[in-house]
């Protein structure tokens, strides 16, 4: 299963970390497994890293976290959002093999 | 930011295989059909065997799939003979 953990700090996108095997199929046949790899990848492809929004990223093999390391632009809020909507469609189609959970952090952006 | 798109980057490694073996053939129901002193009818089957785990001796013969069967009514009898050699004998009665 592919587990899903969003962190949030005042309703503001803070991390997501994707860890875990679909295990819908064998490799190469997993269209859950590719269905998340199009979002995360295809998703955060089009995140803004010029200007001064920074971010630390984390790639495994079967591993990815990505952090924000201040305010998100307008642009990236829009993205994070389409990529965490379309998360949690594939969650509903696949809830064996795809689990998210969202959490409030506290402190501060 | 340039990703490289890779579209089972969560997928297992482990795939599900498949396998070439999985067939067997039935029992054959080898082995000893009378027993050490039990009583058989002539004709009857002794012992199923392939090759001779069992060698034939008195009022006893061997059929070509090795099975050895009484030639006369009586009792059954396993001796040891030599190192490792088995053979069954009937005793006429």
């Amino acid at each position: 299963m592919i587990k899903i953990k969003i962190c949030y700090i005042q309703n503001e996108f803070k991390s997501i970390e994707v860890k875990g095997h679909a295990n819908a199929a064998s490799y190469g046949q997993d269209i859950v497994c590719s269905g998340v790899s199009a979002v995360v990848f295809g998703g955060l492809a089009n995140i803004n890293c010029e200007e001064n929004y920074s971010y630390e990223i984390d790639e495994e093999k079967g591993y990815f976290y990505i952090e924000s390391k201040g305010k998100n632009s307008e642009h990236d809020k829009v993205v994070l959002e389409t990529i965490i909507t379309s998360l949690k469609k594939i969650e509903n189609e696949y809830p064996k093999n795809v689990h998210i959970d969202e959490q409030e952090m506290k402190g501060n952006n | 930011m340039n990703f490289k798109l890779n579209l089972q980057f969560f997928a297992s490694k482990k795939g599900v295989g498949s396998t070439k073996n999985g067939r067997d053939s039935a029992g054959r129901r080898l082995g000893a059909k009378v027993a050490d002193g039990q009583w058989c009818h002539s004709g009857s089957i002794i012992y199923r065997q392939r090759g001779t785990r069992i060698y034939p001796g008195a009022n006893t013969k061997k059929g070509k799939d090795d099975t050895i069967f009484a030639l006369v009514s009586g009792i059954v009898k396993y001796t040891r003979e030599g190192k490792d050699k088995t053979v069954v004998t009937v005793i006429a009665k």
